[in-house]
């Protein structure tokens, strides 16, 4: 049976978790902005180099484990997606891939405008 | 409360280029599970840490820079004195270009990201066999 110890503990272990909640929400908006200058550049300028390509890759592989974690599931299943998109194999001039990118940063643009639910993902 | 168990006395090194996500897990370990913990943020970084300071497991993301998962932990089970220490992999959804490497690798199991923190310290303890 919890008593009001246990309560009390209980609140400061979900205050400690929901404040990281918040610090990576900012984190990986920071991350979105880093994409959405990556893809806008590679709209405007028809081509999208190897190092901005692999740069793109790892923050959407960054993004993809911590947006998961921390209340934005969507998010990271639309990550995961563009570090597909955004492998080995892709051509560089490609706009239907710079397209399809695109759409996914709109997507995670748009889901982090929403800060963190308060429960975990199961 | 955080479990009062054997599980208090063991110690994990944490080791993911991530700051929130090594936080939270340190978090989970820590306040939920009773464990002790340390840190670091790459795999270069956790060699020098499981060298110089017991830990009785270590979690251990796949993909980082400077040193990544598996390369890690190929040094770590050359050398005598971190061999014998447990690693769990912490990774994405594996692709099956993945897959095929963690066959060779000797690793206690391994962990999906996204994780739920609160279940974290539970799920290490089965993994290890640890009481909690």
């Amino acid at each position: 049976m919890k008593d009001e110890d246990d309560d009390a503990y209980d609140s400061v272990v979900a205050a400690a978790m929901m404040r990281i909640r918040c610090d990576a929400w900012m984190t990986n908006r920071h991350r979105s902005d880093e994409l959405t200058s990556l893809a806008s550049r590679w709209r405007s300028q028809g081509i999208l180099p190897g190092a901005e390509r692999r740069r793109a890759r790892e923050v959407a592989h960054a993004l993809k484990g911590s947006a998961g974690t921390f209340g934005h599931p969507e998010v990271g299943t639309a990550a995961a997606r563009l570090e597909e998109l955004l492998g080995d194999d892709i051509a560089p001039d490609c706009d239907a891939a710079a397209s399809d990118v695109w759409s996914l940063i709109e997507r995670i643009n748009e889901q982090l405008s929403c800060p963190p639910s308060e429960e975990f993902p199961e | 409360m955080p479990m009062t168990s054997s599980a208090q006395e063991h110690r994990v090194l944490v080791v993911d280029d991530d700051d929130d996500i090594r936080e939270v897990a340190c978090l989970s370990l820590t306040l939920v599970g009773g464990m002790e913990t340390v840190t670091a943020s790459d795999g270069r970084e956790a060699l020098q840490v499981a060298g110089r300071e017991p830990v009785d497991a270590i979690l251990l993301d796949m993909m980082m820079p400077v040193m990544d998962g598996p390369t890690t932990i190929r040094q770590l089970k050359t050398d005598p004195a971190t061999a014998p220490i447990p690693v769990i992999l912490l990774t994405a959804k594996l692709q099956p270009m993945h897959q095929d490497e963690l066959k060779g690798l000797d690793v206690a199991g391994t962990i999906a990201k996204p994780f739920d923190p609160m279940t974290l310290s539970q799920q290490i303890s089965n993994l290890l066999g640890w009481a909690q």
